[in-house]
């Protein structure tokens, strides 16, 4: 009878305890990283059975045997891993996007395509100062497009570096927070609630973590975790079951992972899963990008300024560079106290010394001196070195310290200071011959040619009379003989130049050479200009290589919004799979709670049938 | 059977279905706003590719139209200024075959004289016709004037060069026509050998090679010219010479109206490119708006259904049996 009362009462806490797990589940549906909890009830110990203590025959009712959280490891680990691959692809996307509509805005190739239209426009009307004056414009602005659109790009590249380093430092905090996790289910109790709350917040912290880096959990006794990174025999211990997390950081490349950044640097190669990989691939396809279009903009300004110093400007000289081809960045020392303004000008034409400047302000004055120290000068403002120009406003303390450095490829491009006379539209020479001529002499600049046949230096003007015997004579316009040359169609060398007469020439027929004179409406060179344009380099002419940087720019975001959407689709599996265990269903809760209750109800009864046996039994007793 | 599903896993599922299906419709309504179904290359990086470079073509020959529309004004300027010329040259030309007949008199011919120098006047001005940026037409890349008086007194040509050209199709067109090519005689022969024996009084001298104005003004010198050897020689002297440049000025004509039906052809070429190109740019990213508005209603019934059931769906549950 005792016995009966024991087991109602052994039966009723054992329910009461399984309704409240189950009450916990429902409070708890909706929380992330809440791992669904089962009691499991197990048999009371019956007793020994010795002389004091008598086994009982009808049984020792039920116990709470644990507290099991419903886990898969398999599917909580492919769930995480799952997660690791849509963190990385989602990433990626992000930053590809962000390079799309940077790439897309700045159209480069469209205004580098302006400018050789306008070149076309300049072709046209020669001799006209708005066709220049446009020229210019367009000049200016292929040069900006390719300036902007770089310093755009530097600016993404760092703002994924930052990221990543956040990242990094997410990935360092999450393995100095499961050490402490690990620490706390060394010590305390298993299968208690207290130990179900640790191992849901262990598991959040891995899901976070996987999300950044892919890893790799081994799970010991008490929960206790061994985390790696990667995986495979060349995995990284980051958290070990005991001691103290390792740390990682970005390489100052921001391409690779290190281990151990602030003391002996291992370089890390991690699987390509997880938003750092994701940022890390993105910085590298930016990286990418950024070359590619300084590439362009080197060889655009290689293409354009050899092109000008092919011709005539206006006023009869030789065209000189359009573009210049480096700019100067300066940096504020971030030690400064001061706040003084700074003003650089560089020169046009000044190169300025690849390993940058250093300038520091000193009580006694500033001093500018050449990154590798080879040169440097001291003094008050402004300083001048190497056609640098340095002028420090008010506001300096002694100590503020400037870093200036060169920038080439496409953030250095700029269009010197060039004035509409200075475009060289014109060839640098101007044959005729007689009316109806069948062909001309041809004229090749050439600075290893040095005279005449026969030594004579006189540059052209000259004038080239056929004679009997295939030859041609050479004169000066005041009737000299220079020299005697052959006419058939055979290269002569000239003073910087070589030459050759057509061989179809008629006896008396007179040719004349002269350099371009001022004001001349010839257009051969900006005509040339569109023959370059035309040109194929190694990616085809330039704009077609800037387009193709574009469109490999948009393939590679299609490319990874197909592999996201590919990701996605895994991962939402992973997670159903792992919620299908792990996560709590209403419905089955109800259910459960409908079964709990009603056997909490009938263990009641019990007690109920247990207090009646005993009442009857003391009303015999009476 | 349906998978167990975790309450808070269905609900995401659910509405990650949602927000897709409203973000497919934002799509085909932004295609259809801005009336664009490729606005990134990562929309389709083949066809954005494409597009871009046959926009750049498109915009290549704009660039190109407009250049061919200056050297066509430039040739019919000059088609214009040679046909004014070739009337002189007519002209002077009737004149001096009327002069080679010895019926006129002295007086006759020094009125002849006085029209052929007109005549020369006048076509020395048509020479100097300038284009649209002030440059000479026929100075070939040189600048004004196109001829002027040498030592002499005679016209000569002061320009050099060739006339500036034009791109066609990739190859180089001249965009008019140079003094020598459309009057003759590039340079005027090198003054004579000062050791060489002074000409004959008696004897006319031999026939030189001039261009028109210089010809023209021999014609009129050769009409006042009173001693008649030296006119017969002199007017048979103008009359070939005279002939000749009206040959050259019809030649230099037929010249400049063939490079004009190149430029003509080249154009309407390129306008049947350009209107290619545009179609093509055009079936590259422009939206096919039937199909999007019908994937605009098939999608918004979609979403309608999706949401209906859902709601209805999410109404039913167990909990509502528990008493």
């Amino acid at each position: 009878m005792m016995d009966l009362l024991s087991i109602g009462r052994s039966g009723v806490l054992a329910f009461q305890k399984a309704l409240n797990a189950t009450g916990d589940n429902v409070a708890n549906a909706d929380t992330p990283g809440y791992v669904r909890r089962r009691v499991t009830l197990a048999t009371n110990p019956a007793g020994r059975g010795g002389p004091l203590e008598r086994a009982p025959l009808a049984g020792a009712g039920v116990r709470v045997g644990s507290l099991a959280r419903d886990v898969d490891a398999l599917k909580a680990d492919a769930a995480r891993i799952a997660s690791g691959g849509e963190a990385r692809f989602a990433a990626r996307r992000d930053w590809l996007a962000r390079l799309e509509s940077l790439a897309t805005t700045a159209n480069v190739s469209a205004r580098v395509g302006g400018f050789f239209d306008a070149a076309t426009a300049l072709a046209a009307a020669p001799t006209q100062g708005a066709a220049r004056v446009a020229f210019l414009a367009a000049a200016d602005d292929a040069a900006s497009a390719f300036a902007g659109h770089g310093a755009d790009l530097e600016r993404l590249a760092d703002d994924v570096r930052a990221e990543a380093g956040i990242s990094v430092r997410r990935v360092n905090d999450l393995a100095a927070a499961l050490v402490k996790v690990n620490e706390m289910l060394r010590r305390g109790d298993e299968g208690d609630v207290a130990a179900a709350g640790l191992l849901d917040n262990r598991d959040r912290l891995l899901a976070d973590l996987a999300g950044e880096v892919r890893i790799t959990v081994n799970e010991g006794p008490r929960g206790v975790v061994e985390v790696k990174l990667g995986f495979g025999p060349s995995a990284v211990t980051l958290v070990p079951p005991v001691g103290n997390s390792a740390r990682i950081g970005v390489a100052p490349d921001g391409q690779s992972v290190l281990l151990n950044p602030d003391h002996d640097p291992v370089p890390l190669r991690l699987p390509a899963t997880g938003r750092l990989a994701g940022l890390l691939e993105a910085g590298a396809l930016i990286a990418r990008a950024r070359d590619a279009l300084d590439a362009s903009a080197t060889g655009f300004a290689a293409l354009v300024n050899d092109w000008q110093q092919q011709g005539i400007d206006a006023a009869g000289q030789p065209g000189g560079a359009l573009f210049a081809t480096t700019a100067i960045r300066t940096t504020v020392g971030k030690a400064n106290a001061g706040r003084a303004p700074l003003d650089v000008m560089l020169a046009d034409g000044a190169v300025p010394d690849p390993s940058g400047y250093r300038l520091i302000a000193e009580a006694g004055g500033f001093t500018l001196a050449r990154g590798d120290g080879s040169a440097s000068v001291s003094g008050p403002s402004p300083l001048l070195l190497d056609g640098l120009t340095v002028t420090i406003g008010a506001g300096w303390v002694a100590g503020d310290q400037w870093t200036l450095e060169p920038l080439s490829g496409a953030q250095g491009l700029s269009l010197r200071p060039v004035q509409p006379g200075q475009v060289a539209a014109a060839g640098r020479w101007q044959i005729d011959g007689p009316p109806g001529a069948p062909a001309l002499p041809t004229v090749i600049d050439d600075a290893s040619a040095l005279a005449l046949p026969g030594g004579d230096t006189t540059p052209p003007p000259w004038q080239i009379a056929i004679i009997a015997g295939g030859l041609a004579e050479v004169r000066d316009p005041a009737g000299n003989l220079l020299a005697t040359v052959p006419a058939d169609g055979s290269l002569i060398e000239g003073p910087g130049l070589r030459f050759r007469v057509p061989a179809a020439a008629a006896e008396g027929a007179l040719f004349r050479i002269a350099p371009t004179p001022p004001g001349a409406q010839d257009n051969r060179n900006a005509l040339a200009l569109g023959g370059l344009r035309l040109q194929p380099g190694p990616d085809g002419t330039i704009e077609a290589a800037l387009e193709a940087d574009v469109s490999r720019i948009g393939a590679d975001v299609a490319d990874t919004r197909r592999l996201e959407a590919a990701a996605v689709a895994l991962n939402e599996d992973a997670q159903r799979a792992n919620a299908a265990v792990s996560a709590v269903d209403l419905e089955t809760e109800a259910a459960e709670l409908t079964r709990l209750q009603a056997a909490y109800r009938a263990n009641a009864q019990v007690i109920g049938i247990a207090r009646d046996l005993f009442d009857q039994i003391l009303g015999l007793a009476r | 059977m349906i998978p167990t599903l975790s309450t808070r896993a269905g609900h995401e599922a659910a509405t990650r279905r949602l927000s897709r299906l409203s973000e497919q419709l934002a799509e085909v309504q932004q295609q259809i706003a801005t009336g664009k179904k490729v606005l990134k290359p990562g929309d389709a990086p083949v066809a954005f590719a494409r597009a871009a470079s046959l926009s750049r073509a498109d915009a290549m020959a704009d660039a190109q139209r407009r250049a061919m529309d200056a050297a066509a004004a430039r040739l019919s300027a000059s088609e214009v200024a040679l046909a004014g010329i070739a009337d002189i040259t007519l002209r002077a030309r009737e004149l001096a075959l009327a002069a080679a007949n010895d019926t006129l008199t002295a007086s006759d011919r020094s009125a002849m004289a006085a029209e052929v120098r007109e005549l020369a006047a006048a076509a020395r001005a048509l020479a100097e016709t300038r284009g649209p940026d002030g440059e000479a037409l026929f100075a070939g890349a040189g600048t004004p004037p196109a001829y002027a008086e040498d030592a002499d007194g005679l016209a000569a040509w002061a320009g050099l060069g060739q006339v500036p050209q034009v791109a066609i199709a990739g190859r180089l067109v001249a965009a008019g026509i140079s003094g020598p090519e459309a009057f003759g005689v590039t340079q005027a022969l090198p003054p004579p050998d000062p050791l060489a024996p002074p000409p004959d009084p008696a004897v006319p001298p031999p026939p030189r090679e001039r261009n028109l104005f210089d010809s023209l003004m021999h014609l009129a010198n050769t009409l006042a010219e009173p001693r008649p050897t030296f006119f017969r020689a002199g007017i048979d002297e103008a009359i070939a010479a005279i002939t000749g440049h009206g040959d050259r000025l019809a030649q230099g004509q037929a010249l400049l109206g063939s490079r004009a039906a190149r430029i003509e052809a080249e154009a309407e070429r390129l306008d049947d490119v350009q209107l290619a190109l545009k179609s093509d740019i055009s079936k590259l990213v422009d939206t096919d708006l039937a199909e999007a508005v019908a994937r605009l209603d098939r999608l918004g019934v979609v979403l309608e259904a999706a949401q209906a059931s859902f709601a209805r769906v999410a109404r039913l549950s167990l909990w509502d049996q528990i008493r």
